[in-house]
Parts: C-alpha cells; structure tokens; sequence
C-alpha cells in the first residue's frame, strides 16, 4: 500500500513551521486559517522550498533526508501537483498542457501521446476542450484540465491546493461529488490542502487543522465538532 | 433624496449663483487642460505631417535613387539584424538571471543595465571609443592582435547593441516577472528539467513581451545616431546608416534627407501597428492567468 509520509520544518519570516503526517489511500485534508502554512507545505514537498530540517518519503523511496544530505529534485520526485490557479500553460491547448506531462516521463511517439492525452481528458469529462487555450476555459474545466495533466505523468502521490476555491457555487457543488469519487479510483495518496470544511468533509475522514505552522488536531470532522482543540477549530468546524 | 445625495458629494451648499459661478470654472478649467492636451498632441504629429506633405511623389522617387540611400540601407538592415540577434539571445538569459533575483546585487545589475537609456548617445559613443579605441581600455590590448574597431561595420553594430539593448532587457526581464510562477512548479513536477521548463514553459509563455521588446529594441537601433557617429563614423558603405545618410543628405540634398526620413518613419510606423496588433492577441488568445508578482528562486536557494 502507498503510502507518503514527512516532517518539515522550516522558519519563513515569522512563521515557524514544524509538521510531521502522512497520508495513505485516504486523502489527507489539510485545513487552517490564512498564513499558516499550508500552501508553503505542499511547496516542501514538491521541491519548491527546502525546509530547513526534515525527511520525506514515498512508498520506502526517500525524497528528502537533510540529516543525509539527500535532495531528490523535483521532476523526480513522482509527486502530482495542481496549484490553486491551476497553473494551466498559456501558451499550449488542452491537449498540449496534458501532453507535455506525458512527454517530460517517458518516450511515447506522438500518436501515442495524443492518444494517452485525450483518453486523460475524457476521464475528466472535458475530451471536447482538447483543442481549447487555457485563456479560453471556465473554472472547472481548467481544474479538470490540470488534474488530467497531473495525472499524465503517472505520479505516486497527489497534491491539490484549494481545488474547489476558486469556482461558482454550481460547479463547485459537481466538482465536489465528482472529485473525491475520482480520486478514491485512483488510490494515490493524496493531500488536499482546503479551506472551507464542507470542501473538507466531502474529501473524507482524515482532516489535520495546520494553526501556525503546527498541526492543531487530527480527526474527521464529526472529531473535530465535538472536541475541538483550539477557537479556530471550534469556529471552523462548526462545534455546539 | 436629491438633495441628500448633494450634500454627500460636498456640494449645493450655497446660492443657485455659488452653484452657477463654481460650475462656470469648472468648464473653464476642462477647456484649458483640453487645450494644453491637443497643443501637444498637435506638436507631436505636426513635424511628421510636414514630413508627408511638404514631399512630392516625383521627389520621393528621386530622393530615393540618391546614391547615398541604398549603400545606407543594405547597410542599416544588416547592422541591424545582427545587433538584434546579439541583443536577444544573452539578454534573455540576463532577464531571466534578472527576474529570479531580489537582492541588492539584483537591483544594482539592473540599474546599470537601464543607464545607456538615460545617458545621452553621443557620451555612449565617446565611452565606446575610451574603451574599445586604439588607445581604449581594452582597445589597446586588442590592437596588440591587430583588432581595430571604431570606425568598421562592427563597431557600428555595436554601438547599436549598446543604446539598444536595455530596452529588451527591461521588456523580457518584466515579462518573465509577470509569469505566474506556479508554471514553473508545474512543469518542474511533471518532470521537466529547469532547461525544458525554461524552453517549453517559461520562454514561449513570455514570448509575446520578449518579442514586443525585441521590436521595440530593434527600433532603437535602427534610429541609433549619436553613438554611431562618435564610435564609427560617417562611412558611405561602411558606417553610414540610413539616419547619417539622412545627416549627410542635408547638405547635398534635401529630397533625399526627407526621402530617407519617410521611409524610417513608414518602417517605425508599420512595427507600431504590428506590435499593437501583437498586444491584442496577446492579450486575448493567451489570456495569463492572475499572476504573484515573483518569479520563484531554484528550489530552497
């Protein structure tokens, strides 16, 4: 069984962050008020920042150990990433953004990368956009766009920042059904950083409350209603 | 209602004639910033008007065929060209260097960067020759294996480089400012080496600006005069751009100055027009996402 697992710490201005989880099958929801780091620990894990202590691994494989030195860089680090604003390539369609994940992995010929790609996009429901400029698509179809594009690289553990934040109310509610099904066929180990706990509750049991660059409490949402740890807890989740 | 509404915007206390008075040099004032405004627009398109009217088709053709026109022609495109092309590639490079930097070495490397924008063409050209003269800084070296450059083709290529070059750098160095830097995260996490994000991500998401500051670089060059003349001189064939040949027309024959000037000027409109075209696709069809202002450094660096 998959599975990712880290600590990190690392001070950023006056943020001092020190976490330490893991996330299996289940996807792990990581919640927390503005500025607490969540977003800088998705970083960390992708390679982006270097913590200044800490050690990450993936089914055995370790990315990063700083006590021994070992940094694996980025595109090798197998990690599926889609930032908040999707990070669509401008400049390159639909089909283009999904190819070049294929591309960057392994030596596929063209028709084969073509083909691979709309297949990902048809899984995702938005094959009929293939052509499509990023510029030139809603919210939801750029999410499901960089999520097919995550995919084509065949990573072995997902990282989604705020996947639902940014959409109206509609699509956010179909998104919201659609994703977490989506993601439980897939079974990668999955973090799900969200602010919004209704978000938080339909991608599952597993919610870590990230407060000042500590993890606050760890629990399903039902846990954190009836015994909240801290104020943010209690607010955010709804208690009494 | 109404009046509460005036009282909120700090009006209509007062006499209807208050009212009336105040309205009064409120239009006056308009008139005259109307005014200053079209004085000046008048003043920027008149000599160009001029420059059109006051040149018959015949005289055009004949100051075409002036002998000085197509030496200084071939001249100015080939100098131009390999300006652009020494201009372009390492100022990417520097831009992008640029971009990802935030400390004090960062800025004091753009600053110098933008001072031959600032510093008047003539003084660039004198410094050219002070350091790449016979007797120059590092002129004297090159001369010990025989390298002369002022007053050769190559010295007027760069000279071109040297007024020119800032306007790419700052263009490409705000361009790839501007890019949303989670591509960057993206591209490296789907497995791109930084030289295939740079390649396949960074420089084609940029290159509607790289290429606007290319333009506006080369532009610059093709109207360089100052430097040239201090550094290359004034060489039918050699040297003599198509602006000198305008200079040196002056006093032979005004149809061919002005022959000259029309065709700089028709070339300099045609890239605007290109350029605003440009924007708007760029714009449009490219659509950048809402982008954080940085670019981020090499992982944890």
């Amino acid at each position: 069984m998959s599975r990712l697992s880290f600590n990190l710490e690392r001070r950023i201005g006056s943020l001092d962050l020190a976490v330490r989880f893991d996330a299996g099958e289940r996807p792990l929801v990581l919640v927390g008020p503005n500025g607490a780091g969540k977003t800088t620990v998705l970083l960390m894990l992708i390679g982006a920042i270097r913590p200044q202590r800490g050690r990450i691994e993936l089914d055995g494989d370790v990315l990063l150990d700083t006590a021994s030195g070992i940094d694996v860089v980025p595109e090798e680090r197998g990690l599926g990433y889609v930032p908040q604003d999707y990070g669509l390539f401008p400049h390159l369609t639909a089909l283009g953004n999904v190819a070049f994940g294929l591309e960057c992995r392994r030596r596929l010929r063209r028709a084969e990368r073509r083909e691979r790609a709309l297949a990902l996009l048809d899984e995702l429901e938005v094959g009929h956009l293939a052509a499509r400029l990023p510029g030139s698509l809603s919210g939801g179809e750029g999410q499901r766009v960089a999520l097919a594009r995550a995919l084509a690289s065949e990573p072995r553990a997902l990282l989604l920042d705020e996947p639902l934040a940014a959409l109206d109310a509609s699509v956010r509610r179909q998104l919201r059904d659609f994703l977490p099904s989506w993601l439980a066929t897939r079974k990668l180990p999955t973090i799900v950083v969200t602010h919004d706990a209704a978000d938080a509750a339909a991608f599952g049991e597993d919610i870590a409350v990230l407060e000042a660059g500590r993890i606050a409490q760890r629990g399903t949402l039902g846990d954190l209603r009836r015994r909240p740890a801290t104020p943010f807890v209690a607010e955010w989740a709804g208690a009494g | 209602m109404e009046s509460h509404v005036c009282e909120r915007v700090g009006v209509a206390r007062g006499s209807v004639s208050d009212r009336t008075l105040r309205r009064g040099r409120a239009a006056i004032a308009y008139a005259l910033c109307g005014l200053a405004a079209a004085m000046l627009l008048a003043f920027l398109v008149l000599p160009l008007v001029a420059l059109v009217v006051t040149m018959r088709p015949a005289d055009l053709a004949a100051g075409l065929r002036d002998p000085l026109v197509l030496p200084a022609l071939r001249l100015s495109l080939l100098t131009t060209s390999v300006s652009l092309v020494l201009v372009v590639v390492p100022g990417t490079a520097l831009a992008w260097f640029l971009a990802r930097r935030e400390d004090a070495v960062g800025r004091w490397i753009e600053t110098a960067v933008q001072l031959p924008v600032v510093i008047p063409p003539a003084v660039g050209g004198l410094a050219l020759l002070l350091a790449l003269g016979r007797k120059g800084l590092l002129g004297s070296s090159l001369a010990h294996f025989g390298i002369a450059i002022p007053f050769t083709t190559l010295a007027v290529v760069l000279a071109e480089v040297f007024v020119s070059a800032p306007f790419f750098v700052i263009a490409a160095t705000a361009a790839f400012r501007r890019l949303d830097p989670s591509l960057w995260i993206v591209a490296r996490s789907l497995g791109a080496s930084p030289f295939r994000a740079f390649f396949r991500v960074a420089l084609p998401a940029a290159s509607p600006s790289l290429i606007a500051g290319g333009a506006m670089s080369w532009a610059r060059s093709l109207g360089e005069f100052g430097a040239t003349l201090m550094f290359a001189g004034n060489l039918t064939g050699r040297t003599q751009t198509l602006p000198l040949a305008v200079y040196t027309a002056l006093e032979s024959d005004m149809r061919a100055a002005q022959a000259i000037s029309l065709l700089l000027v028709t070339i300099a409109f045609a890239l605007l027009l290109v350029l605003r075209r440009g924007a708007a696709a760029g714009g449009g069809a490219l659509g950048f996402p809402p982008a954080p202002p940085r670019w981020p450094r090499e992982p944890g660096r």
